[in-house]
C-alpha cells in the first residue's frame, strides 16, 4: 500500500536519508527503530510532504505522493502523529478533534468518528471543554492519537509517541495501537524504545545514520540479543 | 460646571469619547497586522498601503455614487488589493525567514506608494464623505462628534463579529489552530493557501474600515497616508504581544488612550511633541513587558 524507494533527503550538507527503502502492506504494523538523529522522523516527513526528498519515490496505493502538500495526503488516507504531539494548546480537546474534520470530505460520518474517538477514549471524557494545554502528557498523546483517527487514515503513522510518558501511559499508547492494528489500520512507528516497538510490529526496520542497515520480521527482530548493538552500531 | 484638576467635566468626557475612538482606529490597523502575523509569521508592512488604496478608492467614489454603495466597492476594492498582494508577492516568498519576509513587505509598500504618486500624483485630495460625518450632538452639556461615535461603534461590531467568526465557525476554528502550530494544522487537513488568503481579506476589511474612519477625519487623501497609520499600527500590535489579536485590540486602546491623555495633560507648549511621549510610554512598556501585554502562546512558523 505505501511504497518508499530509495527515499533520499538532505539538509544542507547533511545526508538525512541514504536512499532507504521499505513497504507498509494493507493492515500491516512496521516498525522503524533507531537512535535520535537516524533518520526516523525525517521518513515520517518526507512521506507526508514536510520535507521534500531530493531522489526517490513514495507511493500509496500506486499514486505518487511527491510533491503533494501534507493537506492532500492526509485526504488520501495517510495521517502523522509528530513527535512532541502538537496539540492545539488554547483549542478545546472537541476544538483539537474537529480541527481534523477538515480533512474529510464526508462530514456526517466524519462526525460520527468524532464520537466514536470519544467513546475510545474515557480519559478525555471529562476534559471535552478543556484547553487542550491543561491536559497531562498521556492525555495530551492520546488526544494525538485521536485526532489524526478523525482523518480516518488508512495508515497511521507515529513518531515517538512514547517519548516523555510514565510507564503505565506507554502500556495505554501500545494497546492502543495494537488495538488499531487488529482493526486493520496499517500503523508505521518510529520508536527510540526499540525492543517494545519490534514486539507489536509485523516488520521491524533498523536505521542507522540514514540507512536501513537490518530488516526483519517484528518477532525476528525482538528475538536478537544484538538488537541495541544493531542500531548502535556497534 | 464641577472641575476636576485643571480639567472641567465635560472635557473628561469629550476626550474619553475621543480616546476611545482613536484607540478604535489603532485597533482596527494593529488587528489587520495581528491577523497576518498569527498565520504567516509576516509582518505586513505594506498593510498601510491598503489603507492607503482604500482612501483613494474613496476619492474616486465619494459623491459619484450614494455613499453607503462607495463603502461596499471600497471595501471590495481592498479585500482584493489584499488578496493579489497575498498571491503575488508574499506566496512566492512563503515559509521565507522573517527577514526576507518583512524586506518583501517594504518592497511592495514602496511599490504601491510609488505606483499611486505615478498615477494620482503627490498633491493631497481632499474629500468630505457628507456632512452627516462631520456633525456632532449635544447630551447633557458634552458636544459629541458624530465621527467619534460612528468610528467606537463600527469598531464594536468588527470586533463582535470577528470574534464570532473565529470561535462560532469551522473556517475559524482552522484559522486558531493554524495561528497556534500551522504545521499541525496542515497535518490535519486544513489548505494553507485558504487559510492565509483568508487572513489576508480579513486584513482588507479591516484596512477599508480604517481608511474610511482616517478619511473622514483627517478629509485629505494621499500617496503616503498609510505611513502614519501603520507606525501607530504596529506599536499597538507589538505593544499587545504580535501575532495575539486580543494583544492588538488592547494594545490599540491603550495606544489610543496614552495619546489622548497626553493631548489633554501636557503643557500647551510641549504639545507639538505629544507623540515623542506615547512614544516614551510605548517603549516603557515594552522595557517592562518585553512579550506584549497578552502574547501568544503557540509557536508560530510556516
Amino acid at each position: 500500500m505505501l511504497k518508499v524507494r530509495d527515499l533520499t533527503v538532505r539538509f544542507g550538507p547533511i545526508l538525512a536519508l541514504d536512499k532507504i527503502s521499505f513497504d507498509v502492506e494493507e493492515g500491516e504494523f512496521v516498525s522503524l527503530v533507531g537512535l535520535n538523529g537516524a533518520g526516523k522522523s525525517t521518513a515520517l516527513a518526507a512521506i507526508t510532504g514536510l520535507v521534500r526528498p531530493v531522489s526517490g519515490s513514495v507511493t500509496f496505493d500506486g499514486q505518487s505522493l511527491a510533491g503533494r502538500s501534507p493537506e492532500d495526503i492526509v485526504r488520501m488516507g495517510v495521517a502523522l502523529v509528530p513527535e512532541g504531539r502538537h496539540i492545539f494548546r488554547s483549542l478545546t480537546v472537541e476544538e483539537n478533534l474537529h480541527v481534523a474534520l477538515t480533512s474529510r470530505a464526508d462530514k456526517q460520518r466524519a462526525k460520527d468518528d468524532v464520537q466514536q474517538v470519544r467513546a475510545r477514549f474515557p480519559a478525555l471524557e471529562h476534559l471535552w471543554e478543556t484547553p487542550a494545554g491543561r491536559l497531562s502528557g498521556g492525555e495530551q498523546q492520546q488526544l494525538a492519537i485521536g485526532r489524526a483517527l478523525v482523518c480516518r487514515p488508512r495508515i497511521l503513522l507515529l513518531d515517538e509517541p512514547s517519548l516523555g510518558l510514565a510507564p503505565k501511559i506507554v502500556d495505554v499508547v501500545f494497546a492502543l495501537l495494537k488495538e488499531l492494528h487488529e482493526e486493520g489500520v496499517a500503523v508505521l512507528l518510529v520508536e527510540q524504545n526499540a525492543v517494545r516497538a519490534v514486539q507489536v510490529a509485523d516488520r521491524g526496520h533498523v536505521l542507522r545514520r540514514g540507512r536501513i542497515v537490518v530488516s526483519a520480521t517484528g518477532k525476528d527482530l525482538s528475538e536478537r540479543h544484538d538488537l541495541a548493538e544493531l542500531y548502535l552500531g556497534l | 460646571m464641577p472641575v476636576v484638576g485643571l480639567i472641567s467635566h465635560t472635557e473628561i468626557v469629550q476626550s474619553a469619547i475621543d480616546a476611545l475612538a482613536l484607540g478604535s482606529l489603532y485597533s482596527l490597523y494593529a488587528l489587520g497586522i495581528a491577523l497576518v502575523f498569527s498565520v504567516m509569521g509576516l509582518i505586513n508592512f505594506a498593510h498601510g498601503e491598503l489603507i492607503m488604496i482604500g482612501g483613494f478608492a474613496l476619492a474616486l467614489l465619494v459623491g459619484v455614487m450614494p455613499l453607503g454603495i462607495v463603502l461596499v466597492v471600497v471595501a471590495v476594492v481592498v479585500v482584493l488589493a489584499a488578496l493579489t498582494m497575498e498571491r503575488v508577492a508574499f506566496r512566492p516568498v512563503r515559509g521565507a525567514d522573517p527577514a526576507t519576509l518583512l524586506i518583501t513587505s517594504f518592497a511592495v509598500s514602496y511599490l504601491l506608494q510609488n505606483l499611486a504618486i505615478l498615477i494620482f500624483g503627490a498633491t493631497p485630495r481632499t474629500l468630505s464623505l457628507g456632512s452627516w460625518l462631520g456633525g456632532s450632538f449635544t447630551i447633557a452639556g458634552n458636544t459629541v462628534q458624530h465621527l467619534s461615535v460612528a468610528t467606537v461603534i463600527a469598531t464594536a461590531v468588527l470586533l463582535a463579529a470577528l470574534v464570532l467568526f473565529l470561535g462560532r465557525t469551522a473556517l475559524g476554528l482552522r484559522m486558531r489552530a493554524a495561528a497556534e502550530d500551522f504545521r499541525m494544522a496542515r497535518l490535519l487537513g486544513v489548505r494553507a493557501n485558504r487559510v492565509i488568503a483568508t487572513a489576508f481579506a480579513i486584513s482588507g476589511l479591516l484596512a477599508a474600515a480604517g481608511s474610511v474612519f482616517l478619511v473622514a477625519q483627517t478629509g485629505t487623501v494621499t500617496p503616503d497616508m498609510g505611513l502614519t497609520a501603520i507606525l501607530f499600527a504596529f506599536m499597538a500590535a507589538i505593544l499587545g504581544g504580535i501575532g495575539s489579536l486580543p494583544g492588538a485590540v488592547a494594545g490599540g486602546y491603550l495606544l489610543g488612550i496614552t495619546t489622548v491623555l497626553f493631548q489633554v495633560w501636557l503643557p500647551f507648549s510641549l504639545r507639538p511633541y505629544r507623540d515623542a511621549f506615547v512614544f516614551g510610554v510605548v517603549f516603557v512598556v515594552l522595557v517592562l513587558r518585553p512579550q506584549g501585554l497578552i502574547p501568544t502562546r503557540g509557536h508560530i512558523r510556516v
